[in-house]
């Protein structure tokens, strides 16, 4: 007889929206004051996450050379990239990241899913990802299986110490982490034989089209 | 075939809804399809989710407005046939229909 009381995640993306805890969000700001990232055990629900896999499945990948930064598949638009974005364009999801992160404003997120196989030329490297009023960068784990690898690294930029290190091999996890002068991270090999897929982006202070971002677009 | 008030009516797993100022997205993860809702559809779709049958929603739906009982009802029934129709509502104990 299971004696566990139910205990639940600090947060959770659901079928309806995000739902969490008032009294995690003290703990989770002082975590990403001090490493500029945090780790979201559970951010997807698992009612959520089975049909999302369903979904990831039957979606097509391509090769994709982010040019000098990564190589990877990445997911063809459809109707899974659209559900995705659906999920976490919410403006409740954007309150509880401004709550933990003290970011500006946030207007939307921008993202994609990449796949990046162990025994191919995927690969990431140390990049910042500034630009276009990127402020948060999120990761969630997609993979149908646990992967090894695949850990999300910061540090201070061109320096040798690490701020932190993340794995994010849990079903459903998710990654935040900040987009700053400074800052800068990698996704290190994946290794083995399981590929890791991630949905993965930015929390952007612009709408994509409008006319701040095709202003930033053009810098 | 159609909703009676005597009907359940659940969410299928493969569906997800957001409110945003009083108006409501629903969509179809089978089919990637959006449907979407106005405050006083957002109100029969909530009423729907936390109502064991169609007559209690029904019920809670009408308190809320001052309005002729007959219109009220046939408007809320045929909301509830269109949801079922595209797969945002299954009769409970059913599996959703397959959209593909």
């Amino acid at each position: 007889m299971s004696v566990v009381s139910g205990e639940r995640e600090a947060f959770r993306l659901t079928r309806t929206g995000p739902e969490w805890r008032d009294r995690d969000v003290d703990a989770l700001r002082e975590t990403f004051d001090r490493q500029h990232c945090v780790k979201l055990p559970g951010f997807i629900e698992p009612q959520l996450l089975r049909q999302l896999h369903r979904l990831v499945a039957e979606a097509e990948f391509s090769e994709f050379v982010h040019e000098g930064i990564a190589s990877e598949l990445l997911m063809a638009a459809g109707v899974c990239t659209g559900v995705l974005d659906f999920l976490v364009n919410d403006p409740r999801l954007f309150e509880f990241i401004r709550t933990i992160t003290a970011c500006a404003p946030i207007r939307a997120f921008v993202g994609r899913v990449y796949r990046r196989c162990p025994g191919t030329d995927h690969h990431d490297s140390w990049h910042d990802d500034l630009g276009r009023q990127r402020m948060i960068g999120m990761s969630v784990n997609l993979s149908a299986d646990r992967y090894d690898g695949g850990t999300f690294e910061m540090r201070r930029f061109a320096t040798d110490k690490l701020l932190a290190s993340l794995a994010n091999v849990g079903l459903g996890d998710a990654i935040l982490f900040r987009i700053a002068d400074g800052l800068e991270h990698q996704v290190t090999a994946v290794r083995g034989a399981v590929p890791k897929t991630a949905f993965a982006g930015w929390f952007v202070g612009h709408r994509p089209g409008e006319p701040s971002d095709r202003a930033a677009a053009a810098q | 075939m159609a909703f009676s008030l005597d009907d359940r009516a659940t969410v299928p797993d493969g569906v997800v809804s957001r409110e945003l100022d009083g108006e409501t997205v629903l969509l179809n993860l089978e089919t990637g399809m959006y449907f979407g809702l106005d405050a006083v559809g957002t109100d029969m779709w909530c009423a729907i989710r936390d109502h064991a049958t169609l007559a209690e929603a029904l019920a809670a739906v009408r308190g809320q407005y001052d309005v002729n009982e007959g219109t009220i009802r046939t408007d809320f029934l045929q909301l509830a046939d269109e949801l079922l129709s595209k797969g945002l509502l299954q009769r409970a104990n059913q599996e959703a229909p397959s959209a593909r």
